[in-house]
């Protein structure tokens, strides 16, 4: 069994990324409470979080994305215990906003909120 | 084009972190922090995973409540997941609702979900995808 050890790997001409062979890397992902003031738990590529209205946030990417083809899920807990719905919007290569609404047709606070981005970075 | 031929990867000033350049060359990133950290496919009708990826057992607690537990622990109780399931009931409803059975039911070595479905968040057994992320201890 061999065993490579750096710090930094990039393709051989020393600056374009490198190929996972039949694999994909995550780019960015949050874990956070949106109830009460928003509370950011683990992340990756994540600069700040912002609480726009109920059950609306923000999110703002450290490193930017190509364009705004990247994928993107998130969800999370309503502590009311009943169905609720969520989307993405305001999709933008540096940021993204993560929806939620109750199937009352409210906007809801939900806390213990996952969400996760993949693509090409800028 | 290179290519490196290798069974394990460690990083040389610290062992858990590999930094790997952005498609547009404009950033860097964690290598380790992208990888998806565990995954399960799993049919509660049965139960059981189809496939999974990190995972050492998985318990079927009550109806649309289940526990995948981890093979490796995470490092802290924050890390995130994405997650869909199959439309309530049998295909024919166009909505469905998985999320954890509460914030305590996330611990760094298994986590409890919730799996609902209906317009009335009915508990309901059936066939959840997951993807989970973050950082192993």
């Amino acid at each position: 069994m061999s065993t490579l050890k750096a710090d930094t790997i990039v393709a051989s001409d020393g600056t374009s990324p490198v190929t996972l062979t039949k694999q994909s890397a995550l780019k960015g992902f949050q874990s956070y409470d949106g109830t009460g003031t928003i509370a950011i738990g683990d992340s990756l590529n994540t600069s700040s979080l912002t609480d726009t209205s109920t059950g609306q946030y923000e999110v703002n990417f450290t490193n930017n994305y190509f364009s705004t083809d990247y994928s993107n899920t998130h969800g999370g807990v309503y502590a009311a215990d009943n169905g609720w719905y969520h989307w993405y919007y305001n999709v933008a290569t540096g940021s993204i906003g993560h929806y939620f609404i109750a199937t009352n047709n409210t906007y809801v606070d939900c806390s213990h909120i996952s969400g996760m981005q993949t693509g090409d970075l800028a | 084009m290179s290519t490196i031929i290798a069974d394990n990867l460690t990083g040389k000033t610290s062992a858990g972190d590999i930094t790997v350049t952005s498609e547009g060359g404009a950033a860097t990133q964690s290598l380790q922090q992208g990888l998806a950290k565990a995954w399960f496919k799993f049919d509660q009708t049965v139960p059981s995973n189809y496939s999974s990826f990190n995972v050492s057992s998985v318990s079927d607690d009550a109806i649309g409540v289940y526990t995948q537990n981890w093979t490796n622990s995470f490092s802290d109780v924050h890390y995130p997941m994405g997650m869909v399931g199959d439309s309530y009931p049998n295909h024919s409803h166009p909505a469905c609702y998985i999320f954890y059975n509460d914030s305590s039911s996330q611990t760094a070595s298994s986590c409890k979900y919730d799996s609902r479905g209906g317009t009335n968040g009915t508990a309901y057994d059936q066939t959840n995808l997951c993807n989970v992320h973050g950082d192993l201890a």
